[in-house]
């Protein structure tokens, strides 16, 4: 079964969801249900359940909702600063490509609030600007084991998509618009 | 058929605590915000890194953090990037998000994306200036 068959049924059957921006002053898009949205963000139950809404008066809830800010955002066209060098991922990337890169999968990197390790979240893009967010940890606890953190978003991948690898392009115009390149 | 979409930020009443919650998702769209005013403006100005240094007086790793991905800039920070940048002054307003209506209107799906996109179905009514200003 083609990718974008796979994505429909497993919207279907909420094994991912669709994410759409928090109501927010200043936003220009149009938020409906059959929508022309610059980007579209797809999530795994997990991810869901810690970028909804409200978040709480705690730290978690703090990184959490900067989480979703970051989420938001990209959903809204942002500019995004991209790294395609999983070997040199600079702290001012919020885009980072993993180990290996044939594999196809990305991390974000919410590196705020600035008092905190902040927090990854892996997936891979469906398509140019449309992106599956599946795995997320706090930066801390992921430590020096973020290989294993690639083996897990791998794995669930392949639980919802099988053989199906995720988009691939030639360069990065393929996968996204509004991004700032970084040059290691 | 219509809908309406609840705000999910709640007013700050009388002392009680803003969550930090709020404050993170807040905090994260405005630095946002103002990033894409200042590589948009940069991206548009057709200028290289290195003449910004000059005309900034700042240094390149300087000006290469900046440009780099959204933070927690100063307003001074801001103001003179944009204005080494282009000459342009940012200008500031408010929003109160929690005193203006909200609709989402969604449209029957034999409707086009495109078709639906351009009704606006999102209609705004803001509060009135003197209201505003008690």
């Amino acid at each position: 079964m083609p990718r974008v068959r796979i994505l429909q049924q497993a919207l279907a059957d909420e094994e991912l969801y669709r994410l759409m921006p928090l109501p927010f002053p200043g936003d220009e898009s149009v938020v409906l249900e059959h929508d022309d949205m610059p980007r579209k963000v797809y999530v795994s139950p997990e991810v869901m359940e810690a970028v909804s809404a409200p978040f709480p008066d705690t730290d978690e809830g703090r990184r959490l909702g900067a989480f979703r800010g970051w989420l938001d955002a990209f959903l809204l066209n942002a500019e995004i600063s991209v790294c395609e060098n999983p070997d040199c991922k600079p702290p001012e990337t919020d885009l980072a490509r993993v180990r290996p890169v044939e594999a196809e999968f990305w991390s974000i990197r919410v590196m705020e609030p600035q008092d905190t390790d902040g927090l990854r979240s892996l997936g891979a893009f469906h398509d140019k600007d449309e992106f599956i967010a599946l795995t997320w940890q706090y930066r801390e606890i992921i430590g020096d084991q973020f290989d294993d953190e690639v083996d897990e978003v791998q794995s669930y991948w392949c639980n919802i998509f099988g053989a199906e690898i995720p988009h691939k392009g030639e360069s990065l115009d393929d996968y996204l618009t509004h991004y700032v390149a970084y040059k290691a | 058929m219509t809908t309406s979409h609840t705000m999910w930020l709640t007013k700050p009443e009388g002392d009680e605590k803003v969550s930090l919650g709020t404050f993170g998702y807040i905090n994260a769209r405005i630095r946002q915000r103002a990033y894409d005013v200042i590589i948009r403006e940069f991206k548009r100005s057709g200028l290289t890194q290195e003449k910004l240094c000059c005309r900034w007086g700042k240094t390149p790793d300087y000006v290469s953090k900046i440009l780099a991905r959204p933070s927690n800039l100063e307003l001074n920070t801001f103001s003179e990037a944009l204005f080494a940048i282009s000459g342009a002054i940012p200008m500031f307003n408010l929003a109160y998000p929690l005193e203006q209506k909200i609709a989402v209107v969604q449209l029957p799906s034999s409707v086009p994306p495109k078709a639906q996109a351009a009704q606006k179905p999102i209609s705004i009514v803001p509060r009135p200036p003197e209201a505003r200003a008690a």
